[in-house]
């Protein structure tokens, strides 16, 4: 379970979260919403222990341990992933060399063989071509294509907790279902919990949210099902709950 | 000082030329990888001959001169890569003797915690001459707290033509190490991977594969 408690982040000289709850047991999708500039992307970042936010109080448990002040490799290491919103690309470096590397500083070894069947059967569950693994990462890759590479990732490190930073900016209607399904069910097979930041309610036609937040002031300001979604949708964020006055 | 002819192919330069003058006859690929030797070339492009030039270092000390001529319709395209343990020191001279030509000098380097690197990129565009493209880069990750000397020149002596150049020092990308260390990867492993992968871009395949081996265990 991913808790978190009281987290206050700061991030250039001010205070973005100001005092966050959370807890996303394993299994559950948690989904929060806000409009642009509230801070969202921020408790991911946080989360996964970007160095460009200082955790200035509070506290980020995964599985009863405190990852608060673990760099970002260890976080990975104990089954956190963050799938940015825009993925970074490293020129001259391919997918299967970081992802080796990846698996080598997880302690995994396997033969080049092992590794290339890996790879290549994750290929075929994502329907992507298997020269995306010889492909720099994210690099000349439009929106969508750099979140599938991004899944194929997720297939060949496994991860446990994933923090979903607007999937579905940059997606066409098709993509996002079908990225959105292939993570559902990567959920439902490894009973992983996936805490999503979304300004639409779209994205949550496939992955069904346990519970969803709206985000004001730097803390939770509004919880519910995925009635929340819906008065969002209907009202936007103002009309509905007042949030981004 | 050893006189070449090269008649086209793929060459693999060998460590023993030093101090040479080669005439590029057809077109031709150039690798000098790794040869860890101080260098003095003077190249000759004939007209319409296409010159590709590889040259990567892992040096501790190392100087290498390149004076390039090209002539009517010829392309020059120089990558070089290095990495930089006490001293590197690359003066190109390219001088653009006719017309049409196309000349890319692009040079990659990682300077380690001792190094110092003085890259000196002169492009010359002979007068009375048309249709000429001049490109010059470098970039350099620096890891010391010594000095870098980075000289651009562009000297043009006629209105027709493209002449660009630039050049960078700075150090690793945070965004890049970030987005490796949260897929799990420890810093010193990221560092060395985007280092790696920097030097790598600009190089063709079998070049590349060979850095690869070269670095392992680094």
């Amino acid at each position: 379970m991913l808790k978190i408690k009281d987290l206050k982040v700061e991030a250039d000289g001010r205070i973005v979260i100001d005092g966050l709850n959370l807890k996303v047991p394993s299994g559950e999708v948690h989904v929060i919403m806000g409009p642009n500039g509230i801070g969202k992307s921020t408790i991911c970042r946080t989360i996964m222990g970007d160095p460009n936010y200082k955790l200035s109080g509070g506290s980020i448990e995964y599985n009863n341990e405190d990852i608060g002040n673990l760099p970002p490799n260890e976080r990975a290491k104990r089954g956190i992933f963050l799938l940015e919103q825009n993925p970074t690309a490293i020129p001259g470096v391919t997918n299967a060399e970081m992802l080796r590397a990846a698996q080598a500083d997880r302690g995994i070894k396997e033969s080049i063989f092992e590794f290339n069947k890996k790879l290549t059967s994750a290929c075929e569950r994502l329907h992507i071509a298997t020269e995306y693994i010889h492909h720099n990462i994210n690099e000349n890759m439009s929106g969508g294509e750099k979140k599938k590479n991004e899944l194929l990732q997720i297939e060949i490190l496994r991860p446990t907790c994933i923090l979903l930073d607007e999937l579905d900016s940059g997606l066409d209607v098709d993509s996002l279902r079908n990225l959105a399904m292939r993570l559902n069910d990567y959920r439902k097979e490894n009973k992983a919990s996936i805490l999503v930041i979304t300004h639409h309610k779209n994205i949550l036609e496939y992955l069904t949210p346990d519970r969803v937040y709206v985000l004001n002031d730097g803390k939770i300001s509004m919880e519910g099902g995925m009635e929340i979604a819906e008065m969002v949708e209907k009202s936007g964020f103002k009309g509905a709950f007042s949030v981004g006055e | 000082m050893n006189n070449i002819i090269l008649s086209g192919g793929i060459v693999e330069l060998d460590k023993y030329i030093d101090d040479a003058r080669i005439v590029i006859k057809e077109d031709t690929i150039i690798n000098a990888v790794n040869l860890h030797n101080n260098m003095n070339l003077t190249i000759v492009v004939e007209e319409e001959c296409n010159l590709e030039l590889n040259l990567f270092d892992y040096a501790v000390s190392l100087e290498i001169n390149l004076d390039i001529e090209l002539h009517d319709r010829s392309t020059l395209t120089l990558n070089g890569a290095f990495i930089s343990e006490i001293r590197y020191e690359l003066n190109v001279d390219a001088k653009l003797y006719g017309d049409n030509i196309y000349a890319c000098v692009d040079i990659r380097g990682v300077n380690e915690r001792e190094g110092t690197v003085k890259i000196n990129m002169n492009g010359t565009v002979a007068g009375e001459t048309h249709g000429n493209v001049l490109n010059e880069y470098a970039k350099v990750l620096n890891k010391s707290e010594l000095s870098n000397v980075l000289i651009p020149n562009l000297i043009v002596n006629t209105n027709d033509v493209e002449a660009n150049h630039g050049v960078s020092i700075g150090s690793i990308d945070e965004k890049e190490l970030f987005y490796l260390m949260s897929k799990g990867i420890d810093r010193h492993n990221a560092v060395k991977i985007i280092e790696e992968g920097f030097l790598e871009a600009i190089m063709p395949e079998d070049v590349k594969e060979k850095i690869k081996n070269i670095l392992v265990g680094r």
